[in-house]
């Protein structure tokens, strides 16, 4: 898909969970590249193991899940070999997440600043508040918010779902993680405040961020995405660049996601 | 003819004052036999809207009419009378069904008011409702929480459908639901639709779900109707209908749109006191906008607008 | 579900130990007269102020009664008026909750004024009022306690009313066409149980505290009743010769109290509804569409 070296590469991920003597195989052998100034998309239905693989990759999985097998290699290095001090240097400085409803994700009783201010604080434990604020103000104008001032005095209840979820991309920001998982961002928003997201994702990806798309929405994936993965079952079922994959689909379900809505005429 | 309509019809929630309205003002008619959209984002009251016409919540003020008649005043009482001929589908979410009911009893519940049967007639319905939404008699003893999302969507749906009701609320039907699925109940309920000539207002902010089913299409903005659109193929005039449709995506990579936001993105959301609702996002408004209201006009046969530079 | 409840209540260790001293208790107070190896009531000061003994497991106190027997009398005394007092301030209270909750408006404020003039009252200033009034009884207490105690109650059982009203089940439950009891019956109450059960255990045990507290100092049960309050005042004198005059009744209501409360604990873990394989099934999709 690419020549450069991917910042981030899963190879051979396989995440089980145990439950009742029974093996559910959520992840079953994915391996998938990430590049720098690219979005890649991680395509699949509900239940089809794509949420799973994006919480292997920052090693969040609880029991009765367990990561079998594979590695995830940042810059070469296995984060499944990591300790989990090491790791939480690991997420939200290099990796950073956001999730689907992004006011869950925000304590409702913290203002914005504090927030923002706890993500730099988990690296650099000198940090002062009133150093960073210029640097915040900078990065909340970068995701567009257009009145850095107010909303770092926001709780997060103040604030719509659309700039909660750009607050959660700032905090991805001021840390300078260099990829970011969005594991379907706007699949809780309006059509128009999705729109919007996209946008913003769109510009950071322009800005030399490896962006990891997790979406079950083909729309969302035709329109922002580089490189796309088809996920089912565990197990990816068709990959390559989103042009391709949609040009001359090659399996079955990948044709089945894509073959149009169409019943009334 | 319409089977449902509501006239200047207003609610609110809270007593403070200025008044806020979840709905303001709105009229409009469905008629017999077509599915009507409603779009808008969430929090924009069209489930309210939806829950008034069925008089689930009383309005404010304004008038609810169904089949003819005015039910605005009816108490509960005599509304039971006429409940069976309307119904709503719920978003599939595990809050639309009791947690203590099996699936058996969730939809036998609107024959057990409105019927005679002997259970083994009822259970012959159940059976195949369950069967015309997709699902088997497994399923029948299970309790809501056991089901996926999906399956607890298509009870929603029997549970509705099993008196065919002549009008059907779809609140959010297939908003949960991933795409293969969402394909499935649309084709379900357009079916039904056929074969038995349900009326159906469908609410929604899924566009692409939109197009796939409906006739009309209403919009709705900060508890205002801001156009109606008589097919899903016409050009949409105001400009909150012009941006919500620039927001939807293409699944296809080669039509990519340039820009997909088209309004001012850090306007206030706040309902504005006086003129257009959405003149503090709208990026062409005017002064006039701020001062004047502006209730829909007939701008083409059946395509209503309520825009000042329309 | 209500088998995945059980399981999941039998799977909490300290619960089902609260469970097991709880209903050892209600025996025990049933039967108290046959459990009891001697006559609560029998004076014999030629026994008095003995120590643990074969004839007399716990002892005797100033008067040469069996302790052991007294106490095992002592729980019909209080288990049965806390259940007393819970089971009435229940009557009243689940009632008034629903209409208030349900009917809301006017009634709603009436109910809930109602309450706020219960609530206000600090609950030892009326039971020293009540008893001054009309003599220090355990009857007395019980009034006061049911008077105090249906308010919060109420409060409780209103706001989950209001909150399972505005839920789409019932809602559809309108839009199928039943009738506001059966709405309340069927789709209201049976939502609200769970809270109901768990608040009330947790009212027991803070009852049973109360009633010995009171009886403690004398507003209570009057001596020679068998109750643990007043068997732990007079105790008091002996604190210095006979301190297990006092750690008996002591040791007594705080495993009745820690039973209860961690039986209402377990009970409300088991109700929450949080199952763990629900979630495997969420994040892995093991249960296909």
């Amino acid at each position: 898909m690419c020549n450069e070296e991917a910042v981030l590469a899963v190879k051979d991920l396989k995440t089980y969970f145990y439950c009742k003597g029974r093996v559910v195989k959520a992840v079953d052998g994915v391996s998938i590249d990430v590049y720098k100034g690219r979005i890649t998309a991680i395509i699949g239905g509900s239940g089809s193991g794509k949420s799973v693989m994006s919480l292997s990759i920052l090693n969040l999985i609880d029991k009765p899940g367990k990561i079998v097998d594979g590695q995830v290699l940042l810059h070469g290095k296995d984060l499944l070999k990591f300790s989990e001090k090491e790791l939480r240097g690991i997420r939200g400085r290099q990796i950073a997440m956001i999730f689907q409803e992004p006011s869950c994700a925000l304590n409702p009783v913290v203002k914005v600043k504090k927030h923002m201010y706890e993500a730099v604080r988990i690296h650099d434990k000198g940090a002062r508040m009133n150093n960073l604020l210029d640097g915040f103000r900078q990065t909340l104008l970068r995701v567009g918010l257009s009145e850095p001032d107010r909303v770092l005095e926001s709780y997060p209840f103040e604030l719509s779902g659309g700039m909660c979820q750009r607050v959660m991309v700032a905090m991805g920001l001021v840390t300078n993680a260099e990829v970011l998982i969005a594991d379907e961002p706007t699949s809780s928003l309006d059509l128009t405040t999705q729109a919007e997201i996209l946008e913003e994702l769109l510009r950071l990806k322009e800005e030399g961020m490896a962006v990891i798309l997790i979406t079950h929405d083909l729309g969302v994936v035709a329109q922002t995405a580089d490189d796309m993965y088809v996920i089912k079952d565990g197990k990816i079922v068709e990959s390559g660049t989103v042009r391709e994959v949609f040009a001359n689909p090659k399996n079955e379900y990948t044709r089945y996601l894509m073959d149009p809505i169409t019943i009334h005429n | 003819m319409n089977i449902v309509e509501v006239k200047s019809l207003y609610k609110s929630y809270t007593k403070s004052k200025p008044t806020k309205y979840a709905v303001h003002n709105v009229s409009l008619g469905i008629e017999h036999g077509e599915i009507l959209g409603l779009v808008g984002e969430s929090g924009c009251g069209k489930s309210t809207l939806g829950a008034l016409m069925l008089k689930l919540i009383e309005p404010t003020k304004g008038e609810i009419w169904f089949d003819g008649k005015n039910i605005t005043n009816l108490t509960f009482r005599n509304m039971r009378k006429i409940r069976s001929h309307m119904q709503i589908v719920f978003q599939g979410s595990s809050n639309a069904f009791n947690p203590y009911h099996t699936v058996r009893q969730i939809i036998s519940e609107p024959m057990d008011n409105y019927t005679k049967f002997s259970s083994a007639e009822k259970e012959r319905k159940i059976l195949a409702c369950l069967e015309s939404v997709g699902l088997g008699a497994e399923h029948i003893e299970r309790y809501s929480g056991e089901l996926s999302g999906g399956q607890r969507q298509r009870i929603g749906i029997a549970r509705a459908l099993i008196l065919d009701p002549k009008f059907v609320v779809c609140d959010e039907a297939v908003s949960s639901v991933d795409y293969g699925l969402k394909k499935q109940i649309l084709k379900i309920l357009y079916d039904l639709k056929q074969e038995k000539g349900f009326t159906y207002l469908f609410i929604s902010h899924d566009m692409a779900a939109i197009n796939a089913v409906c006739d009309r299409v209403a919009v709705m903005y900060l508890g205002n109707l801001v156009e109606i659109l008589p097919s899903t193929d016409a050009t949409a005039l105001h400009p909150y209908t012009k941006a919500l449709m620039a927001a939807t995506l293409e699944p296809d990579p080669k039509i990519k749109k340039k820009k997909l936001v088209l309004f001012n993105e850090s306007g206030d959301f706040s309902y504005p006191h006086g003129g257009c609702p959405f003149q503090s996002r709208c990026l062409y408004a005017s002064e006039k906008c701020r001062t004047e209201d502006q209730l829909l006009r007939e701008i083409s046969d059946g395509h209503f607008v309520a825009c000042h530079l329309i | 579900m209500f088998k995945s409840i059980v399981r999941k209540f039998f799977r909490n260790k300290t619960a089902v130990l609260g469970l097991i001293v709880a209903l050892l208790l209600v025996l025990i107070g049933i039967f108290a007269e046959q459990v009891a190896p001697h006559d609560a009531y029998a004076v014999d000061i030629s026994q008095k102020l003995l120590n643990p003994c074969a004839e007399y497991p716990m002892g005797t106190d100033q008067m040469g009664r069996c302790i052991l027997s007294r106490l095992i009398l002592g729980t019909r005394t209080s288990l049965f008026s806390a259940i007393i007092v819970t089971a009435i301030i229940l009557l009243i209270g689940v009632p008034l909750g629903v209409i208030a909750g349900y009917v809301g408006g006017v009634t709603d404020n009436i109910i809930m004024r109602m309450a706020d003039v219960a609530s206000t009252f600090p609950s030892s200033l009326l039971a020293l009022a009540i008893v001054g009034i009309f003599g220090p009884s355990l009857r007395n207490l019980v009034f006061v306690f049911i008077f105090l105690w249906w308010a919060p109650f109420a409060r409780m059982v209103r706001s989950q009313v209001m909150k399972i009203k505005e839920t789409e089940y019932v809602l559809a439950a309108v839009a199928a066409g039943d009738s506001r009891f059966k709405i309340i019956v069927r789709h209201i109450l049976p939502n609200t149980i769970s809270s109901i059960i768990v608040y009330a255990t947790l009212r027991i045990a803070a009852v049973i505290a109360h009633i010995a507290s009171f009886s403690f100092i004398g507003l209570g049960s009057q001596p020679p009743t068998a109750d643990w309050g007043v068997m732990l005042n007079d105790g008091r004198q002996f604190i210095t010769s006979h301190p297990l005059m006092l750690v008996w009744p002591g040791l007594m209501i705080a495993i009745v109290v820690l039973a209860f409360n961690s039986l209402g604990e377990g009970l409300n873990d088991a109700m929450t509804p949080t199952s763990e394989e629900g979630a495997v099934v969420k994040e892995t999709g093991a249960v296909n569409v």
